[in-house]
C-alpha cells in the first residue's frame, strides 16, 4: 500500500463525532415536528375561536357583537411597510441596490455569477415573522460571526456557497423566516446570488451603458423575491419584489452619500413593490 | 431509490460515508475540528433534504459535492490559512507521511479531492466529474497538473 493510502487510513473523525452525526436524526426530525406543529396549532386556534364565536352567538346578540367588534378591530391593526435600504418600497419607485453586479465565473461553471445586496426590513404592527423567498437563484444572508440559528427560524437551505456575496457567508436558502423583533440589520446583509447564461456577456463588463443594461436585464429577467409577513394572529400578507436595472448617475443613485465620480452613467439595479 | 426515512437508513449511511465525508474536508482544510464540523453540516443538509437518490452512487456523488461546497464555504467565513492549519493537526503521522501532507497542502483544494478520489477512493475520471460537476476535461487536466507536481512522489511509489 502507497504511503498516501495509509496516511488517508490515519485521517478519521473521533468515534464520539461520528455518534453526535448519528444524533443529528432525531434532533432534525424533532425540530421538524415542532415546525409542523406550530403551523397546525395557529389554524386549529382560530378554527376553535370562530367556532366560539358561533356559540357565543347561540347565547345572545349583544355579547356577540361585542366579542366580535373586538376580534375586528385586533385584526385592523395588522400591518406592514416593506424597507430596502432605509428607504420604503412602493409601487413605480426604485430603490437603488447597495450592490448589484455581475462577476465572470472563476470555475467551470456555464454563464455569469451576479450578486445583489439589500438591507430589508419590516416595519408593521401584529407582526410575528417575515418570510423571504426568491424564484430564481438563492438569497445569501451575511453577517460577521453569526451563526444561522442567530437569524433564521426556520428555512429551506440551498447550495450556492461558490456564488459571489458580500461579508462573511452565513446561510444559504431558497426561503427563510426571521421573527420581527430580530430581523437582519446593521452588518447583517440579504444577498441575491445566482448564474445564468447570457448572450452578450462582455457587455456586462463594458462601458456600453445600452448594450449593459440590456445584458443585466437578460441576467436578473424575472426575479422575485416574495415577502410573506406572518402576523400574531396567524393570517399573513404577502408582497412581491422585482428586480429592474436603470441607467443613471452615482449620486441619482445614491444621493445622501459621498460617492466616487458623481456624475458618471452607471447601470444600477433598483427594487420595486410588483 | 433511496430515501432517508428512518433512523436505520440514516445511521447506515452515516456509518458508510462519515469518514469518506471527513477525509475530504480534512484534505481541504487540514483541521480536525474543522473537518468533524464539516461532517455535521453535510449531513444535516442530508437530513433537510427530502428528495430521494436514484441510487448509493447518486448519494455518493451528491456527498461529495457537498462536503466540497460546504469546505468552500467554511474556509470563506473564517478566511483561514492551510499554512496555519498543518499545524493543528494532531494525527499520528510519521516524518514521510508529515512531509507527504506538506506536499498535498501546496496543491490547490479542489486538486486534493480529485487525488483522493482517484487514489484512495479508485474512482474513474468520469466519475469523479460527475460528482464534482465538473467536465471530464477539466478533471483530466487537475489530475495531469497535480501528477506534474507530485511527479516525484509518484516516482517513489509513495503515491
Amino acid at each position: 500500500m502507497s504511503l498516501y493510502k495509509d496516511l488517508m487510513d490515519k485521517v478519521h473523525m473521533e468515534k464520539e463525532t461520528e455518534e453526535a452525526v448519528k444524533g443529528l436524526y432525531s434532533q432534525v426530525r424533532e425540530n421538524e415536528r415542532r415546525i409542523i406543529m406550530k403551523k397546525v396549532l395557529k389554524p386549529a386556534v382560530s378554527i376553535a375561536l370562530c367556532l366560539s364565536l358561533v356559540v357565543l352567538a347561540g347565547l345572545g346578540k349583544d355579547k356577540l357583537y361585542e366579542t366580535f367588534t373586538g376580534n375586528k378591530a385586533a385584526s385592523n391593526e395588522n400591518s406592514f411597510t416593506m424597507l430596502a435600504e432605509a428607504a420604503e418600497l412602493k409601487k413605480g419607485v426604485e430603490i437603488v441596490a447597495a450592490y448589484g453586479g455581475a462577476s465572470m465565473s472563476t470555475g467551470d461553471e456555464e454563464g455569469v455569477s451576479y450578486s445583489l445586496s439589500a438591507r430589508f426590513l419590516c416595519k408593521g404592527k401584529n407582526v410575528e415573522s417575515i418570510t423571504y423567498r426568491i424564484n430564481k437563484g438563492v438569497l445569501q444572508i451575511c453577517g460577521k460571526r453569526m451563526e444561522k440559528s442567530d437569524i433564521v427560524i426556520a428555512g429551506e437551505e440551498a447550495e450556492g456557497a461558490d456564488l459571489p456575496y458580500t461579508g462573511e457567508l452565513t446561510g444559504v436558502y431558497k426561503e427563510f423566516t426571521v421573527a420581527y423583533d430580530n430581523q437582519p440589520q446593521g452588518a447583517v446583509r440579504v444577498n441575491m446570488a445566482g448564474r445564468k447564461i447570457v448572450k452578450d456577456e462582455d457587455a456586462l463588463f463594458s462601458d456600453r451603458l445600452e448594450a449593459k443594461k440590456r445584458a443585466m436585464n437578460e441576467l436578473l429577467e424575472g426575479i422575485v423575491i416574495t415577502c410573506t409577513v406572518n402576523y400574531k394572529d396567524g393570517t399573513s400578507e404577502s408582497v412581491d419584489i422585482k428586480v429592474k436595472n436603470k441607467i443613471m448617475t452615482n449620486q441619482e443613485a445614491f444621493p445622501e452619500m459621498e460617492v466616487a465620480y458623481p456624475n458618471r452613467l452607471e447601470v444600477h439595479t433598483t427594487f420595486e413593490l410588483q | 431509490m433511496i430515501q432517508i426515512d428512518d433512523e436505520k437508513s440514516y445511521v447506515s449511511i452515516v456509518e458508510e460515508f462519515s469518514e469518506m465525508i471527513f477525509r475530504i474536508a480534512y484534505q481541504n482544510l487540514f483541521n480536525i475540528a474543522d473537518a468533524e464540523d464539516v461532517v455535521q453540516e453535510v449531513f444535516l443538509k442530508l437530513l433537510k433534504r427530502k428528495q430521494g437518490y436514484k441510487d448509493k452512487e447518486h448519494l455518493k456523488a451528491w456527498l461529495i459535492r457537498v462536503t466540497v461546497n460546504q469546505c468552500i464555504d467554511w474556509k470563506r467565513a473564517f478566511k483561514r490559512r492551510n499554512e496555519v492549519i498543518l499545524e493543528d493537526s494532531s494525527f499520528p503521522l510519521k516524518e514521510e507521511e508529515r512531509s507527504l501532507l506538506s506536499e498535498l497542502s501546496q496543491l490547490p483544494s479542489e486538486d486534493r479531492t480529485v487525488i483522493y478520489l482517484y487514489y484512495y477512493e479508485g474512482y474513474s475520471i468520469k466519475e469523479i466529474a460527475l460528482a464534482m460537476g465538473k467536465k471530464q476535461n477539466t478533471i483530466n487536466s487537475r489530475l495531469t497538473r497535480a501528477r506534474k507536481k507530485l511527479k516525484n512522489l509518484i516516482e517513489e511509489g509513495l503515491l
